[in-house]
């Protein structure tokens, strides 16, 4: 029988049909994409293009409307605060849920998990009805507490901290899925152990608990960053990068660009250069991890 | 025994701390049923939090009415869901499977390759997916649409099912040889039922993110009647005139919902134990 | 430090783990708990340390109750089954960890871990991580970080079950000459009565959450209060023949000498190291012989009944199965409990008198 033969073979066999699906429907198109960043592609027309070199990037770093440097800006500081808040949340949960009783544990990890499965655009919506100056939740909390209504969504500062908000709510529920099993996977003892060496609870954890989950700590902190980088239709349900840009991160840029511009080229450069940041992350992340791993072993 | 035994005063923060939380995690959804299922009227300036009648007009009129979008926007979510995961499913147990079982040169590398793609901005396959299907004739269908969602939630289902493989021992298939089952015997009555409960949690994933996917299909269906209600819901803000139509949106929203969450409930369980892999890994 | 646990009661549900436990450790004596799995000795121990809530009890450091009081704040050295250092620390952190904890100078904390780790003889491990030890290092690391704070009392659960046999008596004898020149008040938990035995002032034996015996080593062995504790302690096992039952006539060979009205409703007990071979009024039929090395243990079935016993291996070398040898028992030698309540029973001079033992609960090494 060619038992050997067909041995070697079985593993590609059963993959021809995943990699295909992936190469074409993910790999392909991203591929695609780093191509397209260097041709004059529209809309309008997308086949028998000119390339243009890196002229899409010029443009597209060099733009005015809104200025490049605006968008990154906004990206930087909803990805950070996104980051910030959701890592902060989702770990402080997972903590303190990580210190009751199972049954309880469960119940309300559950709870805390909901939002994770909602789609971004009704979290959008969802949040947008709240910041709604008339109408929305937020202003009534603050009317009950004497304070005047605020313009949430129409004002650059305002509006960058409510969509940070409703990212963190839509994504601490990641870092609180990660943290949680990294924390039900350190020996109960050295917990135990700290205790009876006289050990607050805040120095086991900053001493033994977190040293303990750091690369997986580290994992949901880099899925939560990369989240944030690409976060879209959050921000296009809530303000649509509007008013005037000023909520515009380069994953909504990228969007414009492509889709109301239809600047198919400048569209795609922005994606290569959002994904080139992405890429930074992830490689400076497995270089932090090989370190720790190294110590370990 | 509990791990850590705090003070009365650690134990009220905690207790604080988590009901914050609580608060925080409950009341936009609360806020959403609230607005959905208060009359219209009641929807204007100066608003109070809990309703004083409740009506399920809104939603019957999101779903039945002249100006709603209709059951077919959350059918088409549905048919595109299931059939993504459907696919999905099929492809994570083949690639898992390859992965887990076969000591493959590249197999970690492959891995690690097919995760990394899951990190790459899901926004930006539009563009390039929008040209192959206009070359390809694929434009507009719901093939094109499914089988784009399904590679999305491929990569992340092929590492979980190759997780769930390799927690089943080979042993268990080699006993199944010696005892005479031929391959496919052994995959039908071993191997599969072992691995169904990954398979579950690969295939409710797949399903909640294409429920839930809006910028593929906002660029990749240009029928009005094949959209999904994520990009059919749009028209309630896009409504020129005067304000966001916020009771039908919400109603909207609400109906969205329930699949998802009766879908979460059911399997939050699995899910979570599943995540909790995740965190188990450190390699 | 003079240790006290009174009335502990600890339910798991419907399950009492420990029930109306009381046990003190005077000043200075280690106290074995060895038990069946399940017998409430870790329990117990986690009561002592903090984590575990119980339904009743108190448990007094020199007198003071500190039921309520936070583990951190107990001065307990506690070292785990499974040495629970910390794997991401060095040895020397992880040693330093409690002096940190308690905000120690950094300069004297440093000589104190030096100290003990010499004391230890982990010195030269100081800049290892956890993952390049052996099992007796880490072991050794363990015992050094329960030790440098100087605590109250030392805990100690199963310390030695996952080292392997050789080690294990070599390290009971380290910690036990520590502990004495330490004069640490000590609770050592255990399954293996052998190790409790070597090393305890004392032994507690426990079953299904309590107390059913509580002496010194030599007492236990030769006077153990029940049947349970009889079973218990001593390897090979006691042989135990009932006047009622199969070895209904073996048992009152036994036990005729010994007392005046026959002997019903009682239990005969004979170790196998007391059962010799050579001479004797029992015939009996060898049936197995095993060697142990320095011994051999040897089957014997006389009637109905078998008996176990334990022959030096000269002896034993030239025994062989089928073989009938003449077997003794000395009547010094025989136990007895009674097969109602499982107490031993003491039979005076005169032969007829009974006399019920009493357990000793109350501590000190003066006792």
């Amino acid at each position: 029988m060619a038992q050997r033969a067909l041995g070697r073979a079985t593993p590609w066999l059963l993959l021809v049909l995943p990699l295909l699906l992936l190469f074409l429907f993910l790999l392909l198109p991203y591929l695609l994409t780093f191509y397209y960043s260097t041709t004059s592609a529209t809309i309008g027309r997308l086949l028998n293009v000119q390339e243009v070199g890196l002229k899409n990037f010029q443009t597209v770093l060099s733009s005015h409307a809104p200025p490049f440097l605006s968008v990154v800006a906004i990206t930087a500081v909803f990805t950070t605060g996104t980051l910030v808040g959701s890592m902060i949340l989702g770990t402080g949960l997972a903590l303190a849920l990580h210190t009751v009783s199972a049954g309880l544990r469960s119940a309300l990890l559950a709870v805390f998990l909901i939002p994770w499965v909602i789609a971004a655009v009704i979290i959008g919506y969802t949040w947008r009805l709240i910041y709604d100056p008339a109408i929305g939740l937020a202003n009534s909390v603050l009317e009950a507490f004497g304070v005047a209504p605020v313009a949430w969504l129409t004002e650059q500062a305002s509006a960058i901290a409510a969509l940070i908000v409703a990212n963190v709510w839509a994504g601490y529920g990641i870092v609180l899925l990660v943290v949680s099993g990294a924390l039900a996977n350190v020996p109960p003892n050295i917990i135990l152990a700290g205790q009876v060496d006289g050990a607050s609870y805040g120095r086991i954890v900053r001493k033994v608990i977190l040293p303990a989950i750091r690369p997986t700590f580290l994992l949901a902190g880099l899925v939560a960053l990369v989240s944030g980088l690409n976060t879209f239709d959050l921000i296009y349900a809530m303000t649509r990068g509007g008013p005037l840009y000023q909520t515009e991160t380069m994953a909504l840029e990228m969007y414009r660009l492509t889709a109301q511009k239809g600047n198919v080229g400048q569209g795609a450069a922005t994606t290569v250069i959002l994904f080139t940041v992405s890429l930074a992350l992830a490689v400076a992340y497995v270089i932090i991890w090989r370190r720790e791993a190294r110590k370990w072993s | 025994m509990e791990l850590v035994r705090f003070s009365l005063g650690g134990r009220l923060l905690r207790t604080l701390g988590v009901a914050f939380m609580l608060a925080f995690a409950l009341l936009p959804l609360l806020w959403v049923v609230s607005i959905a299922l208060r009359p219209g009227s009641q929807a204007i300036y100066p608003i109070s939090i809990i309703p004083s009648s409740v009506t399920l007009d809104n939603v019957w009129g999101v779903l039945f009415g002249p100006t709603g979008i209709g059951l077919g926007p959350y059918r088409n979510a549905a048919f595109y869901g299931l059939s993504s995961a459907l696919i999905t499913a099929v492809a994570s147990t083949l690639g898992g499977y390859a992965l887990a079982r076969y000591n493959m040169r590249s197999g970690e590398g492959l891995l690690v390759v097919i995760l990394a793609l899951s990190f790459l901005p899901s926004a930006s396959r539009i563009v390039p997916l929008f040209i192959l299907f206009s070359a390809s004739g694929l434009y507009g269908t719901s093939q094109g649409v499914i089988l784009a969602y399904a590679a999305g939630s491929t990569p992340l289902g092929i590492w979980l099912m190759a997780g769930a493989f390799r927690q089943i021992p080979v042993r268990l298939e080699q006993a199944a040889r010696i005892d005479g089952a031929g391959t496919v015997l052994t995959m039908r009555r071993v191997v599969l039922p072992l691995a169904l409960p990954g398979i579950l949690v690969v295939a409710t994933l797949a399903f909640i993110d294409g429920w839930n996917s809006f910028s593929l299909p906002l660029i990749l269906i240009p029928k009005d009647t094949a959209q999904p209600y994520t990009v059919a819901l749009q028209r309630y803000i896009q409504e020129i005139g005067y304000g966001i139509n916020w009771p039908l949106l919400a109603a909207g929203s609400l109906v969205a919902l329930v699949p998802v969450l009766t879908v979460f409930a059911i399997l939050q369980r699995r899910l979570v134990r599943v995540g909790g892999l995740g965190g188990a890994i450190r390699g | 430090m003079k240790l006290d646990i009174e009335g502990l009661t600890v339910e798991y549900g419907q399950v009492a783990a420990v029930r109306g436990l009381n046990l003190t450790v005077g000043h200075g004596e280690l106290v074995a708990l060895v038990g069946p799995s399940g017998c409430g000795k870790t329990t117990t121990l986690g009561f002592i340390t903090g984590f575990i809530r119980p339904k009743s009890g108190r448990v007094l450091f020199d007198g003071i109750d500190v039921t309520d009081l936070a583990p951190q704040r107990r001065g307990i050295g506690y070292v785990f089954q499974d040495y629970a250092i910390y794997p991401h620390m060095t040895v020397r952190e992880n040693i330093r960890f409690p002096l940190d904890a308690a905000k120690v100078d950094r300069k004297k904390a440093e000589r104190d871990v030096d100290e003990i780790a010499g004391l230890m003889g982990v010195g030269n491990l100081l800049a290892r991580r956890p993952h390049q030890l052996s099992g007796g290092q880490r072991q050794r690391v363990a015992l050094a970080r329960a030790l440098v704070k100087k605590p109250v009392v030392l805990l100690l659960d199963e310390p030695l079950s996952n080292l392997d046999a050789h080690l294990r008596v070599e390290v009971r004898a380290e910690i036990r000459r520590l502990q004495l020149d330490l004069k640490m008040t000590t609770v050592f938990v255990t399954h293996d009565q052998a190790e409790a035995m070597a090393i305890a002032d004392r032994v507690a034996v426990m079953n299904n959450g309590d107390i059913v015996a509580l002496t010194s080593p030599s007492t236990l062995y030769s006077r153990p209060p029940s049947l349970f504790a009889a079973q218990f302690i001593g390897s090979p096992q006691i042989n135990i023949w009932a006047t009622d039952g199969p070895d209904e006539a073996l048992a009152h060979r036994v036990i005729a000498p010994l007392v005046r009205d026959g002997g019903a409703g009682l239990l005969a007990g004979v170790r196998p190291e007391h059962v010799t071979v050579g001479t004797g009024d029992i015939q009996a039929t060898t049936t197995l012989t095993e060697p142990l090395g320095r011994d051999f243990l040897v089957h014997f079935e006389v009637g109905p009944s078998s008996i176990r016993s334990l022959v030096p291996a000269e002896q034993g070398a030239l025994l062989k199965t089928g073989e009938v040898v003449p077997i003794a028992m000395e009547r010094s030698h025989v136990l007895l409990f009674d097969a109602a309540t499982g107490l031993r029973v003491e039979i005076d001079e005169a032969g007829a008198r009974r006399r019920d033992d009493m357990m000793e609960t109350q501590g000190g090494l003066a006792g």
